[in-house]
């Protein structure tokens, strides 16, 4: 009983440590999940701004378990338990790592609600949607882009969450 | 973009000789508006040590604490207000074709205990599309994009829509320009 108890301790250890080492500062803004991928083609309309009302857990399906790029400085892995994980590095031009920060997430009110734990629990706050977009360029190697404009300014200097997918 | 940061701005390759540093680069050799001296600065953020006091009266030691210093202008503040070179609007109000306007944006510094901040802008990009919603290139060291870290010139959508605070349009005879509404 007692090992028994102890390997799944170590199983689930293990998964754990895959799931965690899939995600860095360097992990890359792509959406794959076809489910996901074919709900956004099936939903919008290339190049058109969407107002943010009422979708809010069109939103939230799609947010959920991806991992976004906020811009310049950030990136961010919205969690199905409610969590994120944020990146930031807040030096122009370079690449070091400053911050890995996390904290609890929502959408309500056309809002993101960001909680942050820690030092960064100063950034916390709601921030409204202004738009959310599908970009589409076959120039481009990823093709499609979902991008989540944010209205307002936020503390690391990044307006938007995005991830491009084929 | 990055042709034009060299060889009419002036501005160096960084040490990798990759990307031109445009919030490094303080030219002189054109004219400028006036509103370049009221434009927000680049600070550097500076460690300092200052004596800590019980109930605010009995000196108790010493600690850090960081600040910013007097900051300078940068090389995109430069571009924004050169006029030499630039026809410069606000952004927000134009709907109109994008195609080949350079996109000036900004950022707020906070110190890391978001005790004080500065503002000012830190970087530039062409829209190569006639549409704000279409591609850009630009130039970076390294920054987080969709599908890799971006190095030197890069095509891309456009994620800055709403951190634009300004366009610049080169200054160029009616001829070369392209038409618009």
């Amino acid at each position: 009983m007692f090992n028994i108890k102890i390997l799944c301790i170590v199983f689930i250890l293990s998964i754990s440590s895959c799931i965690f080492a899939e995600l860095g500062p360097d992990t890359p803004c792509i959406e794959t999940s076809p489910e996901k991928i074919e709900l956004l083609k099936k939903t919008l309309t290339s190049m058109k701004r969407n107002s943010p009302q009422g979708k809010e857990d069109f939103l939230k399906k799609i947010m959920t378990d991806s991992i976004f790029c906020g811009g310049m400085y950030t990136l961010f892995k919205f969690n199905r338990d409610g969590s994120f994980n944020c990146f930031f590095r807040d030096t122009d031009y370079k690449p070091e790592p400053i911050i890995n920060t996390q904290g609890t997430w929502d959408v309500k009110d056309s809002k993101i609600i960001l909680n942050f734990t820690g030092k960064q629990k100063w950034w916390s706050g709601k921030y409204t949607i202004k738009y959310y977009i599908m970009q589409h360029s076959e120039r481009l190697e990823y093709p499609y882009g979902f991008l989540i404009g944010l209205a307002d300014k936020t503390p690391w200097n990044d307006q938007a969450f995005f991830f491009d997918f084929k | 973009m990055l042709s034009t940061s060299i060889h009419i701005l002036g501005m160096a390759n960084n040490s990798a000789g990759i990307a031109a540093n445009a919030n490094d680069y303080e030219d002189t050799g054109w004219s400028f508006d006036d509103l370049r001296d009221s434009a927000g600065k680049r600070p550097g953020i500076i460690t300092d040590t200052r004596t800590t006091y019980f109930m605010g009266i009995i000196p108790t030691g010493t600690d850090d604490y960081q600040r910013f210093d007097e900051g300078r202008i940068n090389g995109v503040t430069n571009m924004l207000y050169n006029n030499s070179l630039f026809d410069r609007f606000d952004a927000s109000a134009y709907t109109g074709d994008v195609t080949g306007f350079i996109g000036v944006t900004e950022k707020t510094q906070y110190l890391p205990d978001g005790s004080d901040s500065r503002t000012w802008y830190d970087h530039v990009y062409v829209q190569t599309d006639n549409s704000i919603e279409g591609q850009i290139v630009e130039s970076t060291d390294w920054k987080y994009a969709g599908n890799n870290m971006n190095k030197g010139v890069t095509i891309k959508g456009n994620e800055y829509q709403n951190k634009t605070k300004y366009y610049l349009q080169l200054k160029l005879p009616d001829e070369r320009l392209s038409s618009r509404d």
